[in-house]
């Protein structure tokens, strides 16, 4: 045993070609997640990896248990052909599919000619082949496939390339398939290691293993017709009889009376005692004896035909009944072969002939296809496999379906991909050549340009991914045809996945995932076994693929079970990437664009209408306790520098906490999780008196501009709880704001004329509210200097207009006043509130002596962005939003920090349970001791209740059952002591004992161990047993 | 060896065995045994007494496989060329040798033990060797090569008994008995209306033997069914009344013998069930008894062995 054979890797894998790229797209797409912290990006990478996983296990289950034996015929001939079967047993109760068995010495050296090498080659790597493959149809289309009946009335298929391809072996079952050899010189011809290798269940990863099954097997000469010898003279019949059947005198065999034969044949007493005819035939006279010389001397091309004419004499004479021997020498006085007759004299000569003199190593080349065969129909393809064109069609749509949530691939692009795809699945099958080189040619300029467009930053890279995943599909749809394009098509889905992913981050995009895992995994393992069938059909030309068996549903839901499997090893690998965020992609990347949250601290009063149709969540708010009808308003941010447009915040900077602070103010706790990335502002309802924070290490500070801001120090989470105190004193706030800006002179003017001098800041706010009840409510306003005029002019605009004009006339007349932004909330209610972007509103505060006082004049019904229903369909739409809260949460906003947290988290646990508190029964060496324990206590309990071998304890099971039945058992009873007892006292017991015996024979003295369900029933089988 | 091949040869076995059964009647499980050796490649020692079918069972069994068969009657005037084969001065001027009956597939050496003791080792070294040599040149027998030899063990006079020795070189040893009452009626009621005796089918040739032969080397034969024939074959070395116990061969016999029986079972591996039912038609001739010549107490030597049985636990 060498070094390698004994320390080496069991299995070896090669990536396939399409492999190739599928590892390559992943350790791209890692290395953008990581780079980028995109986390849908990193997950799509996990499921890649988690499908690399499934196949590299499934594989492994598909070879594990296979037993490989080889089949040679006792005798070659050259120049024709032979069959070499392989005989595969699946040990295990699993199936296995998919498996090729191919010949390594036959396919390593000079056994095969270049040519069909090449081929071969090119077709297992399922490059290209149509030039080669039509015309050898053309070639052999007269030919027709050759079918070849075995001994056991099985059909063989017309093999050629020392390969052969076993779809499916089911569990504990053994298939038989062969291949067709020709040799081209006679000699000996060893065989060496057969390769037994897989590509289930992707077809991205080619595993195998070596099986040593030397083999030597010598090719006579082929049999060309030549002079026969004479025979000798001829001996006397007497003692020795001719074997055959003749015109002698002695009777030879009784035999079927064969129809047209001579009726004075047929022995009428054994007939008719017989019940049909037979017929008496008789010997044959005497023997001939002839000696074959094998004549020295000649020249090699004269002697190779000399031994071909030796061996059709020696065919000839053996089957005219004759003894024939073998000589040489001048004179014939050496005896190669002595006199013998029948076969085993036949096969005794023609191995001499095979090694005679001058034989050298043999070449055998491999037969050419007869035919190629193009539609999957001809080739056998089960019907269950053709469902894969369907579900490809899934699998496009649901990558699509990502696309279309993510709303940021341009339409064109969504548009021509899906036609591309319809072109695939319909038509084709129907492409040329020359078509085929110049699509190529086409799309080698449009990736060139494509690159040259994202190194310019004329597009972003997830576009351009996209671009050229469509490509991809392009160009091998419509130039070529060929089974792996089905998987290039899966890989055009990852890539426009992955674009997707770093576009969009809905809760869609997981769905679509999960949804795109199951199917592709599916489509992959069926397209795979396609693969198989008609790569090998076509190379063999025939359409004998026993795989009708081939219709396991199961195998479906196995697989789609496979693909969600993957997912779920994504999720778990998912924290573990690391989110370094190296930034060396940063230059190309996209970033996925602002947040739109609907609040920041630049307001340009032309934006307000963009809001409202984002549904993103900004705040999550669960109340658990008192009046929600207060939280109606979510401050964010206050602003008090009007620029004209729009407003900004104050550049000086303020040093006091101003709290807001309302008499009577109710309390309301609940849980307040506001969705806003780190750094942004965070609201605080209106109409709270006091924060509290109840998590440790988030702290209330005082901005630049007396705004609250929430800050964390825990890295990662911005959780609080709240709490109205109204108990606290209501003390005059403080003002921060300095000196106003300076209104218009329009301002000034409709200030005076609306807010007389005197009028107290409560009556103020008052008045304008009901000034603005006759405005109206408008979205498409115009932006710029001009809006705030445009507003008081015409009497419409949006929520930002309105607080800018309330804010500025109440300023106009010397009032503190500011523009608040934040979010209003239609009518909050106990339970889950969630508040989105189209929620983001625009009031206005004035400062009254007792403190800061809200003036919202919009008209009330526009407030809120937020329709409220109360029904089935509201709760199905929270029921959704929840889940994407939780999505964006968990996954999308997945950092470092999380990472972190998670990490400490863990260790925390690790810790408390290393060291729990007193009295506490769990720690760690507590609980593994316990499981050691129980382990061992279950393990023992077994092998007292089985023995160690369960065929053992099935069979004292069987004899103690027996007992019952009064069928004694001594030491040395065997199984066929028990049922020849049996059978004499109840041959009902011992015919239902009997199979049972058999298989616990097997089970103990074969090596065909019983698999978990065999063994179940077995014990039901011996129980009923008892029971009747 | 694969399910489809050992079907092939079950049947073919059975056919075999359906073929023999017109002719020996009620002889089932001598029959049975009779193949056992043809496929475990041993010969046959039936000792009987005259008149039960011996002859009939051994050509039979030549015409059910197919193999080309000789009869050799013995007698003490027996030369070892009269069996082996002469060279004579041919009708061409040149010695040549005339093949004798050994060069069949199948020969029936009738009352061995009537043979001079030079012919019985000549055809004896013929058995063991699969060759002879003949003016000191070796010659093949033709394979497969079997033989059966028949012994009358109530005649002794004018008797060589074979020694121990050369007991051993056959591998099951049985006696056919008498046909069950009925068949015996049976044969006798219709011994008149028969034209002749049924003339067996071959079943297949010498090429299924030679399978079934092949197959039967790759049964397998697992470590408890081993560890129970070692104890045996130990047993009988221990038995107080044994005066020798079964050689080694006589166990690697045995083995050989059950590998072909669970083939022609059906099954490709040895159960012990196998070993039991041999044992004593393949130990019985290699065990000598404590007291009187071995052969004369055949059998106290299978009640022996019979006893012995039942003491070894099976696995």
């Amino acid at each position: 045993m060498t070094f390698k054979s004994r320390f080496g890797p069991p299995r070896q894998l090669t990536i396939t070609r399409i492999g190739w790229f599928y590892v390559l797209l992943t350790v791209g797409l890692g290395a953008a997640g990581i780079n980028t912290g995109n986390n849908l990006v990193m997950l799509t990478c996990g499921v890649m990896l988690g499908l690399i996983l499934a196949s590299g296990v499934l594989s492994e289950r598909c070879l594990r248990g296979l037993q490989v034996a080889r089949e040679l015929p006792a005798q070659l001939s050259a120049h024709s052909e032979s069959l070499v079967t392989f005989t595969l047993r699946n040990a295990k109760t699993s199936p296995s599919f998919s498996v090729l068995a191919s010949e390594q010495a036959l396919q390593s050296s000079r056994f095969l000619d270049s040519a069909a090498v090449g081929a071969s080659k090119r077709r297992r790597r399922g490059g290209e082949k149509p030039a080669n493959d039509r015309s050898a149809g053309e070639r052999g289309a007269g030919a027709g496939p050759t079918l070849l009946t075995g001994e056991d009335g099985s059909l063989y298929r017309h093999v050629s390339t020392g390969r052969v391809q076993f779809p499916l072996i089911r569990g504990g079952q053994t298939e038989r398939r062969a291949y067709l050899i020709t040799p081209a010189q006679r000699g000996s011809l060893a065989f060496g290691k057969v390769k037994l290798s897989t590509r289930f269940p992707f077809g991205l990863f080619e595993k195998s293993l070596m099986v040593d099954l030397p083999e030597r097997v010598f090719v006579a000469p082929e049999s060309t017709p030549g002079a026969l010898p004479a025979p000798l003279p001829r001996l006397g019949a007497g003692d020795r009889g001719a074997l055959g059947e003749g015109q002698g005198i002695e009777p030879w065999e009784l035999r079927l009376h064969r129809e047209g034969e001579d009726v004075r044949r047929i022995a009428w007493a054994q007939s008719a005692r017989a019940g049909k005819l037979l017929a008496l035939t008789r010997e044959r006279e005497g023997l001939a004896e002839v000696r074959l010389h094998l004549r020295a001397n000649l020249s090699p091309a004269a002697h190779e035909r000399h031994l071909a004419e030796l061996r059709f004499s020696a065919e000839r004479l053996l089957g005219d009944g004759s003894a024939v021997a073998l000589t040489a020498g001048p004179q014939g006085e050496v005896t190669l072969v002595p006199t013998g007759l029948g076969t085993v004299q036949l096969a005794r000569i023609l191995q001499v002939l095979a090694r005679e003199a001058g034989a050298t190593h043999v070449t055998v080349h491999a037969g050419k296809p007869r035919e190629a065969l193009t539609s999957s129909r001809h080739l056998g393809v089960p019907r269950f496999l053709r469902w894969q064109r369907g579900l490809l069609a899934a699998v496009a749509l649901s990558a699509f379906a990502a696309v279309a949530a993510s709303r940021e691939l341009p339409p064109w692009l969504s548009a021509s991909f899906l036609v591309i795809w319809g072109y695939a699945l319909g038509w084709r099958e129907r492409a040329s050549a020359g078509f085929g080189k110049a699509v190529n040619l086409l799309s080698l300029v449009l990736l060139i340009v494509l690159v040259a467009m994202t190194m310019a930053k004329i597009q972003a890279v997830p576009t351009s991914a996209a671009e050229a995943a469509l490509l991809l599909c392009a160009n091998r749809l419509l130039g070529r045809r060929d089974p792996s394009d089905d998987a290039l098509l899966h890989l055009s889905c990852f890539l426009v996945l992955a674009a997707a992913a770093a576009l969009g981050s809905e809760l869609w995009y997981g769905l679509c995932l999960v949804a795109f895992c199951a199917l592709a995994a599916t489509s992959l393992t069926l397209s795979e076994l396609r693969r198989g069938i008609e790569d090998e059909a076509r190379a063999q030309s025939s359409a004998l693929m026993a795989a009708p068996e081939l219709t396991a549903p199961g195998l479906l839901w196995f697989t789609a079970a496979l693909g969600t499997g993957a997912l779920a090893f994504a999720l778990v690998l998912f924290p573990l990437f690391p989110r370094a965020q190296l930034g060396l992609l940063q230059a190309l990347s996209y970033g996925g664009g602002p947040r739109v949250t609907g609040v920041s601290d630049r307001v340009d009063l032309s934006a307000g209408g963009a809001l409202q149709r984002s549904s993103k969540l900004v705040i999550r708010l669960e109340i658990t306790d008192g009046d929600p009808q207060v939280l109606h308003y979510f401050r964010v941010v206050t602003l008090d520098r009007f620029t004209g447009t729009g407003w900004a915040p104050s550049d000086r900077h303020g040093t006091q906490v101003h709290l807001i602070s309302l008499p009577g103010a109710p309390v309301v706790t609940g849980l307040l999780e506001p969705f806003i990335g780190a750094g942004d502002y965070v609201p605080v309802p209106e109409g709270l008196t006091d924060l509290r924070p109840e998590v440790s290490g988030v702290v209330l500070r005082a901005d630049t501009q007396g705004d609250l801001r929430l800050v964390s120090t825990q890295p990662g989470g911005l959780e609080l709880r709240f709490a109205a105190a109204p108990e606290r004193p209501a003390g005059p706030p403080t003002v921060v704001s300095g000196e106003a800006p300076q209104p218009s002179a329009a301002i000034r003017a409709l200030a005076d004329r609306l807010l007389p001098a005197g009028t107290t800041p409560a009556d103020a706010a008052r008045r304008l509210e009901r000034y603005f009840r006759g405005f109206q409510y408008a979205l498409d306003t115009a932006g710029g200097s001009e809006a705030l005029d445009a507003f008081l002019r015409d009497k419409r605009g949006d929520c930002q207009l309105f607080a800018t004009a309330t804010a500025e006339l109440l300023r106009a007349r010397g009032y503190q006043a500011r523009y608040v932004a934040g979010y209003y909330l239609d009518s909050p209610h106990r339970g889950e509130n969630l508040v989105r972007a189209w929620d983001a509103h625009a009031w206005a505060e004035v400062l009254t002596p007792e403190g800061v006082l809200l003036v919202d004049s919009t008209p009330p019904s526009e407030r809120g962005g937020h329709r409220v229903r109360d029904d089935a369909w509201q709760a199905l739409r929270d029921f959704w939003d929840a889940a994407e809260f939780r999505w964006l949460r968990t996954v999308v906003d997945y950092d470092q920090r999380s990472q972190a947290r998670e990490a400490r988290r863990l260790l925390d646990l690790g810790l408390k349970l290393w060291h729990p508190a007193p009295r506490s029964p769990l720690s760690v060496p507590r609980v593994l001791g316990a499981l050691a324990v129980l382990l061992l206590g279950a393990s023992l309990l077994r092998r007292l209740r089985h023995g160690r071998d369960p065929a053992q304890a099935l069979e004292r099971r069987l004899f103690a059952q027996l007992a019952r039945r009064g069928v004694a058992r001594s030491e040395a009873t065997t199984y066929g002591d028990a049922l020849a007892t049996l059978s004499r006292t109840s041959a009902d017991l011992a015919r239902r004992s009997a199979p049972l015996f058999r298989r616990l024979g097997e089970a103990r003295f074969g090596a065909h161990p019983l698999s978990p369900g065999e063994l179940r029933s077995l014990r039901r089988a011996i129980d009923r047993l008892a029971s009747n | 060896m694969t399910n489809a091949s050992a079907a092939h040869t079950v049947d073919w076995a059975r056919a075999v065995l359906a073929q023999i059964d017109q002719v020996v009647v009620g002889k089932h499980a001598e029959v049975e045994l009779c193949l056992t050796a043809a496929v475990a490649g041993g010969h046959l020692l039936i000792e009987d007494a005259p008149g039960v079918g011996k002859t009939s069972l051994a050509r039979a069994l030549a015409q059910a496989l197919g193999l080309s068969f000789a009869r050799v009657q013995c007698t003490s005037d027996l030369l070892p060329t009269d069996i082996l084969g002469v060279t004579v001065l041919g009708s061409t001027g040149q010695f040549e040798f005339r093949p004798g009956p050994i060069f069949r597939q199948l020969v029936l050496v009738d009352e061995l033990n009537r043979a001079s003791p030079r012919t019985q080792s000549a055809l004896l070294e013929a058995m063991a060797e699969g060759a002879i040599s003949i003016e000191g040149s070796p010659r093949a027998l033709p394979t497969p090569f079997l033989v059966i030899a028949t012994q009358n063990p109530l005649e002794h006079a004018g008797t060589y008994p074979l020694p121990d020795s050369q007991l051993d070189r056959f591998l099951l040893r049985l006696s056919l008995g008498y046909p069950p009452a009925d068949a015996e009626r049976r044969l006798i009621q219709e011994d008149g209306e028969r034209g002749s005796q049924p003339s067996p089918i071959a079943a297949g040739d010498e090429v299924a033997l030679l399978t079934a032969q092949e197959q039967a080397r790759r049964v397998r034969l697992g470590p408890e069914v081993a560890d129970y024939l070692a104890r045996l074959v130990e047993l009988t070395r221990q038995s107080e009344q044994l005066a020798a116990g079964a050689s080694t061969r006589g166990a690697l016999l045995l083995a050989r013998a059950s590998r072909a029986r669970a083939l022609l079972q059906g099954r490709d591996y040895v159960m012990p069930d196998d070993v039991k039912l041999l044992a004593v038609p393949c130990l019985s001739h290699r065990v000598t008894l404590q007291s009187g010549r071995a052969g004369a107490g055949r059998r106290e030597a299978e009640a022996l062995l019979r006893d012995l049985l039942e003491r070894v636990p099976v696995p």
